[in-house]
C-alpha cells in the first residue's frame, strides 16, 4: 500500500551508490528535532478531540475520567445531529457528481484545445480558490437573497459546486495532460465515434484524476463552512454549521464525538487516496 | 458542417457548463456586491438608494477598521514567517525519512488536516486552550503557573490556531519541490568538499525555491482570508479584516459596509499575490 518514495530511492538516479554513512551532524539532529515537534504539533488537536470523545467526564482532564461511549450515544439520540448528518450527506451526494461532470468537461477542453480567451477561462476556473471565502459567501448571500435561494438545498449545492470545481479541474487536468492523444486517435481510426472514444478510451485512462478529484470534492463539500455559514439557515444547518453553532453558544461534549467521526472518515479517505495516487503526489 | 465549426462546437460544449456556472454564480454576484458597497443603510437597516463612497472612506479613516487591516497584515507576516521556518525542516525530514512506513505516516499527518473540516481542526484548539483545557491543566499541574490563563479570545490563540490550520499548505509544496530535487546534486556538492550547511544554502535551498514561493503565496492569501478559525478561538471582535466583515455584516447588519470591506480585502489580497508576480504560476501547479 505504501507508495511514497524517498528522494534517494527514486528510479531516476540508478547506479548511484550511497556514500559511506557519516555521523549525523548536530545541524541535522536539530532539523530532525524541530521537524518531529512540528508533526506532534500538527496531530495534537486531533488526538485531543478523539481522547475527549471517549472521556467519561464533561471536560477533558488529565488524567482522563475513564472510558465511555456516552457522547456517541448522545449524538445518535439527538435529532439535531442526525438531521445535520443527513443534510450534509445529501448536499455532498448531489454536489460531487455535478462538480465532477462540469469539471471533467472543462479540464478536457482547457488541456486539449487551444482557443482565444483560454487564459481567461483558466483564470476563471481557479478564481473560487483565490477569492477569500468570506467575500464569496457574502456575494452569494446577497445574490441568493434576491433569488430566494437562501437557506435552501439548491442554494447550498450551487455554492458547493462553485467551491469544489477548482479542485476537480486541477486533479483531472493532471490526468488529461498525461494522456497520450495517440490512444484516442487509434480508437477513432478503428471506427469508434467521438462518444465511444471518450467513454471507452479517455474516461478509463483519466480515472485516477477523476477519483482523486471526486474524493477532494466530497471532503470539501462535506466539511465546507467558510461559504456555507453565510448561505445556510435554520432549516439547512449542515454538520459544520451545526458544530459552529454549538461551539459559539455553549460547550457541548457531543461535539467531540461528531468531530471524531470526521477524523475517522478522513483516515478512511487517506487510505483510499494512498491506494489510488500515493500520498506524496498530493502535494 | 465544416471541421472548423465542429471543433468550435466541441470547445463550447466542453467549457460552457463551467463558464456559465462561474459567470452566473461568481462573477455576477460579485458585481452586485460591488454595487452594494456604494450604498448606505438607513436608520432601520434598510438599504438607501444612493451612490456614495462613504463606506470606503470609513474603511480607510476609522481607526476601528484600519486596525483590522493592520491586524491582518500582522497575522499574515507572523504566520508566513513561522510556517517558512518550521515548515521547511518538517518537509525536509518527511521527504528524507528512511523508513517508508514512517514516511507514509508523516505524509498522512500533514495531509490529514486538509481532509478534516476547518471547524474540527479549529475546535481542537478550543478544547486545548480553554480555561479548564489541557494546556492550562498541564501548566497548573506542573506548577509553572498558579491560575489558568485565558488563552481563548486573545490574539495569541488566533496565531496558534491559524498557524496550525495553514501550516500543511506550506509543507506540501516545499516537500514536492524537495522530492523533485535530484539527490546526486547534493552528493556532488558534499564530495567536492562543501559542508552540510553550505550544501543547504548553496544547493538545496536555491533549487527548492519554487516550492517555497508557491507555499508562501498560498499561505499569504489564505491567512488574509481566514475567518472561521479566528472567530472560533478569538471571537468576532479580533482586529482582522476577514472576521470584521463577518461581524459588520451579520452582527451589525450593515451589509453595504461589509461589502466595501470585502472589496478592500479582495483588492489587498490580489495586490499581495500580484506583488509576488510571476510566482503565481507555481500556485496552480504544486498545491493541493
Amino acid at each position: 500500500m505504501v507508495t511514497v518514495h524517498s528522494a534517494s530511492e527514486r528510479p531516476s538516479s540508478p547506479g548511484v551508490n550511497r556514500q559511506p554513512r557519516r555521523r549525523p551532524s548536530s545541524g541535522k539532529l536539530f532539523v530532525d528535532a524541530v521537524a518531529i515537534l512540528v508533526f506532534i504539533f500538527l496531530i495534537i488537536p486531533l488526538v485531543v478531540i478523539v481522547a475527549a470523545s471517549f472521556n467519561a467526564g464533561e471536560y477533558l482532564t488529565f488524567p482522563p475520567d475513564g472510558f465511555s461511549l456516552r457522547w456517541y450515544r448522545a449524538v445518535i439520540e439527538s435529532d439535531r445531529w442526525l438531521s445535520s448528518f443527513r443534510l450534509s450527506g445529501i448536499v455532498t451526494v448531489i454536489t460531487v457528481p455535478i462538480s465532477l461532470l462540469i469539471g471533467i468537461l472543462a479540464s478536457y477542453g482547457v488541456v486539449r484545445y487551444d482557443f482565444r480567451g483560454k487564459a481567461i477561462v483558466n483564470t476563471l476556473l481557479l478564481t473560487p480558490l483565490v477569492i477569500p471565502q468570506i467575500v464569496l459567501g457574502l456575494a452569494l448571500l446577497d445574490f441568493f437573497s434576491r433569488l430566494g435561494l437562501l437557506d435552501s438545498i439548491p442554494g447550498l449545492v450551487i455554492g458547493h459546486v462553485v467551491v469544489t470545481l477548482p479542485y476537480v479541474v486541477r486533479s483531472v487536468s493532471v490526468s488529461v495532460q498525461g494522456l497520450d492523444p495517440m490512444m484516442e486517435r487509434a480508437a477513432v481510426t478503428l471506427g469508434a465515434n467521438p462518444f465511444q472514444t471518450f467513454r471507452k478510451v479517455t474516461l478509463p485512462l483519466i480515472r485516477p484524476g477523476i477519483v482523486a478529484g471526486g474524493i477532494f470534492a466530497s471532503i470539501i463539500s462535506f466539511g465546507e463552512l467558510g461559504v456555507t455559514l453565510l448561505i445556510a439557515g435554520a432549516n439547512t444547518a449542515t454538520l459544520p454549521v451545526r458544530i459552529f453553532g454549538f461551539t459559539e453558544f455553549n460547550f457541548d461534549p457531543t461535539i467531540n464525538a461528531v468531530s471524531t467521526l470526521f477524523i475517522i472518515l478522513a483516515i478512511g479517505l487517506l487510505i483510499t487516496l494512498d491506494r489510488f495516487i500515493g500520498l506524496a503526489r498530493i502535494g | 458542417m465544416t471541421a472548423r465549426n465542429r471543433r468550435w462546437l466541441t470547445i463550447v460544449g466542453l467549457l460552457a457548463p463551467a463558464v456559465l456556472l462561474l459567470v452566473i454564480f461568481l462573477v455576477v454576484p460579485s458585481f452586485y456586491l460591488l454595487r452594494l458597497s456604494f450604498k448606505e443603510i438607513g436608520a432601520f437597516f434598510e438599504i438607501l438608494d444612493v451612490t456614495t463612497l462613504s463606506n470606503y472612506r470609513r474603511a480607510f479613516s476609522d481607526d476601528f477598521y484600519l486596525n483590522m487591516l493592520w491586524g491582518s497584515v500582522r497575522l499574515t507576516v507572523m504566520i508566513t514567517v513561522l510556517s517558512l521556518l518550521l515548515g521547511y525542516p518538517a518537509a525536509y525530514h518527511m521527504v528524507h525519512a528512511k523508513s517508508s512506513v514512517y514516511r507514509t505516516i508523516l505524509y498522512a499527518v500533514v495531509i490529514s488536516p486538509l481532509l478534516i473540516s476547518v471547524i474540527v481542526r479549529s475546535y481542537g484548539w478550543v478544547v486545548l486552550l480553554a480555561q479548564n483545557g489541557l494546556v492550562n491543566g498541564v501548566l497548573v499541574g506542573a506548577n509553572i503557573i498558579d491560575n489558568p490563563i485565558r488563552f481563548l479570545g486573545s490574539f495569541t490563540s488566533v496565531v496558534i490556531a491559524t498557524f496550525h490550520v495553514l501550516l500543511p499548505f506550506m509543507i506540501l509544496p516545499i516537500a514536492s519541490s524537495i522530492q523533485d530535487l535530484d539527490p546526486s546534486l547534493e552528493r556532488a556538492a558534499l564530495s567536492m568538499g562543501a559542508n552540510p550547511a553550505q550544501v543547504f544554502w548553496r544547493v538545496t535551498l536555491p533549487l527548492t525555491m519554487p516550492g517555497v514561493m508557491a507555499g508562501t503565496v498560498l499561505v499569504i492569501s489564505l491567512t488574509l482570508g481566514i475567518y472561521i478559525t479566528p472567530l472560533l478561538v478569538g471571537g468576532p471582535l479580533q482586529p482582522l479584516l476577514a472576521t470584521g466583515i463577518y461581524y459588520v455584516t451579520l452582527r451589525e447588519v450593515n451589509f453595504p459596509l461589509g461589502a466595501a470591506l470585502s472589496f478592500v480585502l479582495l483588492a489587498f489580497t490580489l495586490l499581495v499575490i500580484g506583488l509576488t508576480g510571476r510566482l503565481v504560476r507555481n500556485f496552480s501547479r504544486s498545491t493541493v
